[in-house]
């Protein structure tokens, strides 16, 4: 019983109309939770005493900073799945995330960027962790320039596993390297969690827009998914079935 | 071992048939030096620490674009599947390509680097460090880059593709290795750099051969 529900999920078959199904739930979470969010955001949360009005693009700013980091971290379990038990359904779930979480670290550097200029008055420093987001940017913009220059969809997802695993190990190291380097930025407000140094009031729209963040992905994630999924199994008889 | 051996003996003397492609990656370190007091003018090339980074610069572009050829021809013409049929243990088989490379190229920018660098008016204290820090730089860069030749050989955008995959994961070693001759510059105690370097290269030295062994059987299916 256990077995077959696996097996089930395993298949690209299942998984192809598991993201259709999961759409109907999906679609309508994103729209509630963003628009939610952001409405707290922009009227409901009060102007910070420093930076007034300007802090706002927080709402944007600081989810897709930590999507960028979910999406590669969810990027390195697929990966890890991907090579040691030769899954499919991994490698498709790989090779359709790395795109979404290059945007979202994009994302994250021009908010970030258009947040500098007011408040340090430059669109860029040297900051480390400016350095490591941008480094984070140059290494999905990597592993999906080698996904693609593989025609084989299957050799292409697996050198880009192995890509994804290299940077994991990295990713830390460039982390820390560089703060050791150079830092400016401001020290997190929202993980110190036995005192967030951040008002409730603005954090409770940040959570809202975080969480809308994330099932804006998997609602991404889900098209994705299936454009993928047809590539891989072009040629199988249920995709025949079903398409005409 | 013997076999361990072997390869990299056999590596070294198809290198040297062709000597050119040795010399290219030396030849390469020299003509990026020199543009860098062109780009800078040659008042702000003489301050201090400008030398040392543009030999990193140099020394780390001119590793990266050789890399290419290390697998290039070997999916190509049959050696790879070759041998992973013998069955030979294939991390050691990368390990070898590894070291044939960093014996080839590697160690030819190390010995150019000196002369240029005291030339160019290094202190021999810090020549001395920066010798240090390029051998273990330019081993981590081989091995490092070993396996991402093994994954992006033989492929559209080939050797862009390399240098875009490669060149963010080299942000460490080069951070540590600058830093290390800058601190020598002015007086200060290099050693920490020193550790943080080896580090990096025992790191590379564990993971990067079971990464390219990966790398190659993925490439070869």
């Amino acid at each position: 019983m256990i077995f077959r529900l696996i097996s089930n999920f395993l298949s690209l078959e299942f998984a192809y109309f598991f993201c259709q199904k999961a759409r109907k739930w999906l679609l309508p979470t994103t729209i509630i939770l963003v628009c939610t969010g952001t409405f707290l955001g922009l009227f409901w949360a009060p102007p910070d005493y420093q930076q007034g009005d300007a802090f706002r693009i927080i709402y944007v700013h600081v989810p897709s900073a930590w999507m960028s980091l979910f999406v590669y971290l969810y990027m390195v379990l697929a990966a890890v799945v991907a090579l040691v038990w030769k899954i499919k359904v991994a490698e498709v779930g790989l090779r359709a995330a790395a795109p979404v979480g290059m945007v979202f670290t994009f994302l994250a550097l021009l908010t970030g960027s258009i947040w500098g200029k007011p408040m340090w008055g430059t669109w860029w420093v040297w900051d480390a962790r400016l350095t490591s987001e941008l480094i984070l940017l140059f290494i999905y913009l990597g592993i999906i320039g080698l996904v693609s220059a593989i025609d084989d969809p299957r050799t292409g997802s697996r050198a880009g596993a192995v890509m994804t695993l290299i940077g994991a190990i990295n990713i830390p190291i460039i982390h820390y390297s560089v703060e050791w380097w150079n830092t400016l930025h401001q020290g997190p407000t929202v993980t110190k969690f036995d005192s967030p140094s951040i008002e409730l009031s603005m954090l409770i729209p940040l959570i809202i827009m975080a969480t809308g963040f994330m099932s804006y992905f998997l609602l991404v994630l889900s098209y994705r998914i299936q454009c993928e999924i047809l590539r891989y199994d072009r040629n199988a008889n249920w995709i025949r079935k079903n398409m005409q | 071992m013997a076999t361990f051996l072997l390869i990299i003996t056999s590596e070294l003397r198809k290198k040297s048939r062709n000597m050119s492609e040795m010399l290219f990656p030396a030849l390469f370190f020299l003509i990026c030096i020199v543009i860098f007091p062109i780009a800078l003018g040659t008042e702000k090339f003489e301050e201090n620490g400008v030398i040392a980074a543009a030999v990193w610069v140099s020394a780390v572009l001119a590793l990266c674009l050789s890399l290419e050829n290390i697998f290039l021809r070997d999916y190509a013409d049959g050696t790879i599947e070759m041998t992973i049929l013998s069955g030979f243990n294939l991390p050691l088989y990368c390990l070898a390509r590894a070291v044939s490379y960093w014996l080839s190229s590697g160690i030819s920018i190390i010995f150019v680097s000196m002369p240029v660098g005291l030339v160019l008016g290094l202190e021999s204290k810090e020549a001395l460090v920066l010798f240090i820090c390029l051998t273990l730089v330019t081993a981590t860069i081989s091995l490092v880059g070993t396996s991402i030749s093994a994954l992006t050989a033989g492929l559209r955008g080939g050797s862009l593709l390399l240098i875009t995959l490669l060149l963010p994961l080299l942000l460490p070693p080069v951070i540590f290795g600058t830093s290390a001759t800058t601190n020598t510059a002015i007086g200060l105690n290099p050693t920490a750099e020193l550790f943080f370097l080896s580090g990096f290269f025992v790191l590379s030295l564990s993971l990067a051969p079971t990464a390219t062994a990966m790398a190659i059987r993925i490439r070869n299916q």
